[in-house]
């Protein structure tokens, strides 16, 4: 329950808090901004454990069969204690459940982490410009990446596909050029001959 | 917001040279964005959860993508308007250089912010909002968010637990002792000297006299700004004015350094029988160009600032003491 300062991590008196915009840090000088919530004076949750103990003829935890039921999950229907109970958007979710989800990527609001194919596809389809002994397999690799993972869901914020169609047209226009090399190439023998 | 898309971008999109955060704002929470190019990392920050939101201003050198592309495309255009459209373009060319390259240093030094939030978890820096102006837009619809969710602060809210440090010993410590505004001031007209005959210098007609006087204004020109920034380096008033005194010693360094190092440069090849090569004069216009710009920006906004500044913090007291 106190605010600190950024750049020293020293706790901020109450009236330089209370400052606003023309705070400045009693102990480093660092001029800050600072916007409280209420969640600042809000007590920590404490869960009280002889609330949590099971008596006979009650539901227990399916994790902590020594504790009382406090929920189910909506997921899969086991019963949960406070401790284990996951409420998302308004949903209460075991700790197996998320986990199954976050694994799976079922659930958006559980994911930390997406690849985004479309930009490795083009990053393969434009390195042969820089190094054009790789024309062939960067060339090829960026078509597959593209088809391969076109239905993949990308970023989470708004994003086209531009990437992937720009990536498939270099990589057949390097394939097309390359190709033209190669006869030019096998032209210029046989003239020789 | 949209059914189909529930977030709304808070700050700018602006991809940096190695990656590009964004923040955007859904129902209850807020996504910050990590972007590697490759990969996107994601975290939440529940509205429920969030205690405070700190701004603190300080020197963010980030690099802009766009800012760069335009510092190609103005180099590139001096260097070709040397072969083929005469010194003028290629003046221009670096004169633009010149103002992308000042605007970024003050953006940097004056401008710049990094922003955290604290959860009752810990504190999260948003790397996504590093410019002052637009993270401080940023902030406000975030925090009007965060109000309707968790409602306003009562009037005399109070922190028991931060009674351990003694404020009241903080508050009563003595302010600095303030220093007099006459060093800088005196910088501000040495910068402006200096632009001056830097300029008079130039012209085919220069006077010896104005020549051999050049040395030492520009000499002066940088001891002044260094001697002011030593001088006010403990009072909080002089902080932008020192951020503008530390950019125009760069500048003017950089840009003698530079001058000395060409003309060494064209005289050498010349003394070999060789033409020198037009670039050679054009980044010496660039210099004098750079030289110019950032001795008379500083010099009027170190004055600009001065008598704001100066006259509207009341002397002998911490600005945020109650």
């Amino acid at each position: 329950m106190s605010v600190h300062c950024t750049r020293c991590a020293a706790t901020l008196p109450v009236w330089v808090v209370r400052a606003g915009d023309a705070a400045l840090c009693p102990a480093c000088n660092a001029s800050l901004a600072i916007r409280v919530f209420p969640a600042l004076l809000a007590p920590a949750p404490k869960l009280n454990p002889d609330e949590m103990r099971i008596e006979a003829g009650e539901a227990s935890c399916f994790y902590h069969s020594e504790k009382r039921a406090a929920a189910s999950c909506n997921r899969c229907g086991r019963f949960v204690c406070a401790l284990c109970a996951v409420e998302l958007d308004g949903v209460t979710w075991c700790p197996g459940c998320v986990a199954d989800a976050q694994s799976g990527r079922k659930l958006a609001r559980l994911e930390n982490r997406r690849v985004l194919w479309d930009s490795i596809a083009l990053g393969v389809a434009t390195w042969p410009i820089l190094f054009w002994p790789a024309t062939l397999p960067g060339s090829l690799a960026a078509i597959f990446i593209s088809i391969r993972y076109w239905k993949r869901p990308g970023s989470l914020i708004p994003r086209w596909k531009w990437r992937f169609i720009a990536a498939i047209l270099i990589a057949l226009t390097e394939l097309v050029l390359l190709g033209l090399f190669i006869f030019a190439i096998i032209l210029g023998v046989r003239a020789r001959r | 917001m949209t059914a189909a898309f529930p977030y709304r971008r808070l700050g700018p999109r602006t991809p940096r040279v190695g990656g590009l955060d964004t923040l955007w704002l859904g129902e209850d929470h807020l996504l910050a964005v990590h972007n590697t190019h490759f990969v996107e990392t994601y975290l939440r920050f529940d509205l429920r959860e969030i205690q405070a939101i700190v701004l603190r201003k300080e020197f963010r050198f980030m690099i802009p993508v766009y800012w760069v592309l335009a510092c190609v495309v103005a180099f590139i255009v001096a260097l070709t308007g040397v072969e083929r459209a005469g010194s003028r373009v290629a003046d221009a060319g670096w004169g633009v250089l010149a103002l992308l390259v000042i605007y970024w240093l003050i953006a940097s030094l004056v401008g710049s912010c990094s922003v955290y939030l604290q959860t009752a978890v810990g504190t999260y820096q948003l790397p996504g909002l590093y410019r002052e102006r637009s993270a401080r837009r940023a902030l406000q619809i975030l925090q009007d968010r965060i109000v309707e969710i968790q409602g306003v602060l009562p009037q005399d809210w109070d922190m028991p637990e931060t009674s351990e440090p003694d404020p009241a010993g903080i508050a009563a410590a003595p302010p600095g002792k303030f220093a007099s505004p006459l060093v800088p001031v005196l910088a501000c007209i040495a910068l402006f000297l200096d632009a001056l005959l830097s300029w008079l210098v130039r012209s085919p007609r220069v006077l010896p006299f104005l020549r051999s006087l050049s040395v030492p204004v520009t000499f002066i020109a940088v001891v002044l700004p260094v001697i002011a920034i030593v001088a006010t380096r403990r009072d909080k008033r002089y902080q932008h004015i020192r951020i503008l005194f530390i950019v125009a010693v760069f500048a003017v360094g950089f840009a003698n350094y530079g001058n000395t190092i060409v003309t060494g440069f064209i005289v050498g090849v010349q003394r070999a029988g060789q033409p020198s090569p037009a670039a050679f004069g054009a980044f010496n216009n660039f210099l004098y160009w750079l030289n110019q710009v950032a001795e008379i920006g500083v010099g009027a906004l170190g004055l600009i600032a001065l008598a704001t500044e100066v006259r509207s913090a009341a002397p002998g007291r911490h600005p945020s003491e109650p």
